[in-house]
């Protein structure tokens, strides 16, 4: 089994962009709501800034909304709405390179929203955030192929299978290559800790 | 390298949980290394997810939605791809292009046989204006006028009363301004047009004479013969009457 969520999802999936597609507005709006948190949580993965993962999150539904009738039946919509969500991220990058506005690292340690709320007391609280902190800006010492391919699997919910298409790997790269940047990332937490 | 393998798949398997929404990597369903491997790698995917939450500040999504469907009844309208986009317009188009063509053709198409006195008749006569109008060669500009006369004529005898009249007069009009513009034209299509202008004036006298209407004639001479071709001798020319361009009804 290597679709992990999509598999359980793919038939309802299906009909409800097929209803989308014939002007359906509840059956846009059941899009939005199944799909949103991850796209979003990508976004936020790969760009490090809740306010702009915002940005790209709007700009992919919309996109999605203009090719809807142009996506084909049968194929992996996840997988075709990640696509999409990636050629924004990209296009939010390259502009970001165009301004030189950013810089990375500080935009993932200062701006990534707060996670839920934790199960201890104050003490375990504030130790679970820096615990959260060290993590994400480890992850964004990730080079950049290894942070795009843990968002899609990791962030998105993509199975292997899905983050191939996305990225235009095989399934059988996509599992070598999240292996190898879980190891990393656990290094990099190492290094950052130390 | 199936140890390699399999630490891949039970990684695999352990991501594949946790993105159908597990909060934790389940426990790895083989003992040994490469499990325990495995399951850290996934409880820090985990770990991962919990710092990189989906932005939920201010009704973001709820937004979003309403952004989105607010979207949609344009892209609706407009279709989604350019070419279904264009199509509603091609198709509008294509239809009034449609009406517009049978507007025109087929009461042209009637009119084509329109006797007179009948709705269309008129429309006829405008096509018979232009086709005079467009005529350079006195001939055939008599010709025309002629064929119009000869249908006049036609119509006349069918009718009675004042129907009757008015198309009398009008093919009398018809045929005095042919002779007009035949005049002493030499050559045979200018003689045989005149006999048959004659030959409409002949048989017009005769309607005219058997309904009893013999006062409403032309001052023109007495003339015979037959109107569909050249008739008899040498014609001076129209007697009067009648000698303006041809008019609309």
């Amino acid at each position: 089994m290597s679709r992990g969520m999509a598999e359980l999802t793919e038939v309802d999936v299906e009909a409800l962009v097929r209803r989308a597609r014939a002007g359906d507005h509840d059956a846009l709006g059941e899009l939005y709501d199944r799909f949103r948190d991850r796209v979003a949580r990508f976004a936020t993965g790969r760009l490090g800034d809740a306010e702009k993962a915002e940005d790209v999150t709007s700009e992919t539904f919309e996109a999605m909304l203009r090719g809807l009738r142009g996506y084909r039946p049968g194929t992996d919509f996840e997988a075709w709405l990640f696509t999409i969500a990636h050629r924004r991220v990209a296009d939010h990058f390259r502009r970001q390179a165009r301004r030189r506005e950013l810089r990375l690292d500080e935009a993932a340690a200062g701006s990534l929203p707060p996670a839920g709320g934790s199960a201890g007391g104050p003490e375990e609280a504030v130790l679970a955030a820096e615990r959260r902190a060290e993590v994400a800006v480890a992850f964004r010492r990730l080079r950049p192929d290894q942070q795009e391919v843990l968002a899609l699997r990791v962030l998105g919910g993509l199975s292997a299978a899905q983050v191939g298409e996305v990225v235009g790997k095989s399934e059988g790269a996509v599992r070598v290559a999240q292996h190898r940047a879980l190891l990393d990332l656990r290094s990099a937490i190492g290094v950052t800790v130390r | 390298m199936t140890g390699e393998r399999d630490a891949l798949l039970q990684l695999d398997r352990a991501l594949d949980a946790l993105a159908g929404g597990g909060a934790t990597p389940p426990a790895p369903d083989a003992a040994g290394e490469q499990a325990a491997e495995a399951a850290a790698l996934a409880g820090l995917a985990a770990e991962l997810r919990d710092a990189v939450p989906a932005p939920r500040g201010a009704d973001a999504a709820a937004r979003g939605r309403a952004a989105l469907l607010a979207a949609a009844p344009v892209w609706s309208r407009r279709g989604g791809t350019a070419g279904r986009r264009l199509a509603p317009v091609r198709r509008r188009l294509a239809l009034a292009l449609a009406a517009a063509l049978l507007a025109v053709a087929v009461p042209a198409a009637m009119a084509g046989q329109a006797r007179p006195g009948t709705p269309l008749w008129p429309l006829r006569q405008a096509g018979q204006q232009a086709r005079l109008g467009l005529a350079a060669d006195p001939v055939e500009r008599a010709h025309l006028r002629l064929n119009t006369a000869a249908m006049l004529l036609d119509a006349a005898r069918e009718g009675g009363g004042y129907q009757h009249e008015g198309l009398a007069v009008r093919c009398r009009e018809q045929a005095t301004a042919a002779l007009a513009q035949l005049g002493g034209r030499p050559g045979p299509r200018a003689a045989a047009e005149r006999a048959r202008a004659e030959g409409l004036l002949a048989e017009l006298d005769s309607l005219a004479r058997s309904a009893g209407d013999g006062g409403r004639r032309g001052p023109g001479p007495e003339r015979g013969g037959d109107r569909s071709g050249p008739g008899g001798g040498d014609r001076s020319g129209p007697g009067g009457g009648g000698g303006e361009e041809p008019g609309g009804d």
